[in-house]
């Protein structure tokens, strides 16, 4: 048997449950929200500390009260959720396959938003040599282990990577009860935000080893140590700087990669520069009715702006929904040179257009400079750009010309 | 003295400069809003951070239950509010807002919870 549903929501994060509540809003009638996991909220609600919502509601919530309020929407707006149920095929067609403790499913849909969130990059990703023993997490595995879980992952840790996960984690694990030796960044400058360097690591006295990374992991059935060395401008092992340091468990917070296998397998094309799908300023992949919000889409620091964007999203779905047919890309938006990413990578439609996109290196008064061909459409100027750190402009395009594209470089 | 801080109240992070005498404040640069200089002051005199972390659940539908402090603790006394938060046990079911411990260490200050816990089999 089939089921039809107007708008399917893939993935109860969030973004998911910001999309599905923003779609009910705007009149779509018959909504399911399916989710992997036993609860909603997604990934928030392993993230207790605070510091979530500023934007939105002008106060420091942690993850799981923020959480909580979406999901109230969610219930209030009477949205059929499936929790426990795992999305093993979308098709094109907007058809899915869908499983949980109640058997097999297939649904199709007018329209689908993709919200699976992303997942971490792992040992295999960043190549460490050494032995295969116990003791080698991700952070946010970590996470989960510590803040659900109730089960705490080692004694004596070293974190690679100082991403904001990485450092969240190591006052995390410091409050619990364990050391932590360090945390190693290969590159110059910390990958997440200064604030957590101060409140995460510097009250805890934790130190942060800049340019050092790990160069083995020693043990037979427990980490035992791992080998760390320091790393030179081009990126290579320092020869004669690599030292041993006794721990019994490696934490990796070495990025995140949006979660795409199942738009992949439906034919979706992705950014190689995001990992996310090509959308346009509506979410729209290239499968008209086919959207991806949130960590999907590329990876965001900061949820608010997730949420915001998402609801956008949930809106536009409705729209499509409605009109029974959407808009198609007719510019490209491209990172030029100092721009790691742009989101969106196409525009649609004319108008006041939001550009998001993260510089690949850090600076002090750099030039933001958007152009449409060879035209200068905006300026700015920044007095720190830093990668970790999201911008967001807004450029106005009254008139689109098909086949230009827009670029945004740093100078 | 000359001194810097990292603003830790958004995540803008402003990079607060910092002329003082005697811990008094003669100059401040770098804060984006009035609210760096307030964090300024604090840091200067008794420097308070939130605290969040779990507690241990009793006949819930989860394991813990995520708490925070409802206002800020002296930074020195986060370890032993967690030594004293690793004695206690929350019973399900929970609301969220809901006080846990209340007065932890004679601060004043509440444990609160993050989030709703029904009751259950601790799975």
């Amino acid at each position: 048997m089939q089921l039809k549903r107007e708008l399917m929501v893939i993935g109860g994060g969030p973004a998911g449950l910001a999309a599905a509540v923003a779609a009910r809003r705007a009149g779509v009638r018959d909504i399911l929200l399916i989710e992997r996991e036993d609860c909603l909220g997604g990934i928030l609600n392993q993230c207790i500390h605070n510091g979530f919502g500023r934007e939105i509601f002008k106060e420091s919530l942690t993850g799981p009260e923020y959480a909580q309020i979406f999901i109230e929407q969610v219930q209030l707006s009477d949205i059929e959720c499936w929790t426990g149920t795992l999305v093993t095929e979308l098709t094109a067609g907007k058809r899915i396959i869908a499983a949980n403790s109640r058997g097999l499913h297939r649904i199709c849909a007018q329209a689908v938003i993709l919200s699976m969130g992303c997942r971490e990059r792992t040992r295999a990703a960043v190549d460490i040599p050494g032995t295969r023993p116990a003791g080698i997490y991700t952070a946010g595995v970590a996470q989960n282990f510590i803040n659900l879980r109730n089960l705490m992952p080692g004694k004596r840790f070293i974190i690679l990577g100082s991403g904001d996960i990485g450092l969240i984690m190591a006052r995390r694990l410091t409050l619990e009860g364990a050391e932590v030796l360090g945390v190693l960044e290969k590159l110059p400058y910390p990958g997440g935000l200064p604030r957590n360097i101060t409140q995460c690591l510097e009250d805890f006295n934790i130190p942060l080893y800049l340019k050092h990374t790990v160069t083995d992991i020693h043990g037979k059935h427990r980490v035992s140590g791992v080998s760390i060395a320091k790393v030179g401008p081009r990126g290579g092992i320092l020869p004669g700087t690599t030292r041993k340091l006794a721990c019994d468990t490696l934490l990796l917070s070495v990025g995140l990669i949006p979660e795409n296998e199942l738009s992949k397998a439906a034919g979706i094309k992705l950014d190689r520069l995001t990992g996310g799908p090509l959308v346009d300023e509506t979410g729209q992949t290239n499968i008209p009715g086919i959207y991806a919000c949130g960590n999907v889409l590329h990876v965001y620091d900061i949820v608010d702006q997730l949420t915001k964007e998402a609801e956008a999203v949930g809106r536009a779905a409705a729209c499509y929904i409605k009109a029974g047919q959407s808009q198609l890309p007719l510019l490209r938006v491209q990172a030029g040179s100092g721009i790691k990413y742009v989101v969106p990578q196409q525009i649609s439609a004319p108008g006041k257009r939001l550009l998001s996109f993260r510089v690949d290196t850090p600076g002090q008064n750099k030039y933001i400079v958007i152009k449409s061909g060879r035209k200068i459409i905006k300026r700015q100027i920044k007095q720190r750009v830093n990668p970790p750190e999201l911008i967001q402009l807004e450029v106005n395009l009254p008139e689109l010309s098909p086949g230009n594209i827009i670029k945004v470089e740093l100078k | 003295m000359r001194k810097n801080l990292t603003c830790i109240i958004c995540p803008l992070s402003c990079q607060i400069r910092l002329s003082c005498v005697d811990k008094d404040i003669k100059r401040i640069e770098g804060a984006l809003c009035s609210k760096g200089r307030r964090y300024a002051e604090k840091e200067l005199h008794c420097p308070t951070r939130s605290l969040t972390t779990t507690l241990e659940v009793i006949g819930g539908e989860q394991r813990l239950v995520s708490v925070k402090s409802d206002q800020e603790l002296p930074r020195e006394l986060l370890m032993p509010v967690m030594r004293q938060l690793a004695k206690l046990k929350a019973q399900a079911p929970i609301k969220i807002g809901q006080v846990l411990a209340a007065d932890i260490l004679d601060t004043g200050v509440n444990i609160v919870a993050t989030r709703p816990v029904s009751k259950g089999d601790n799975r």
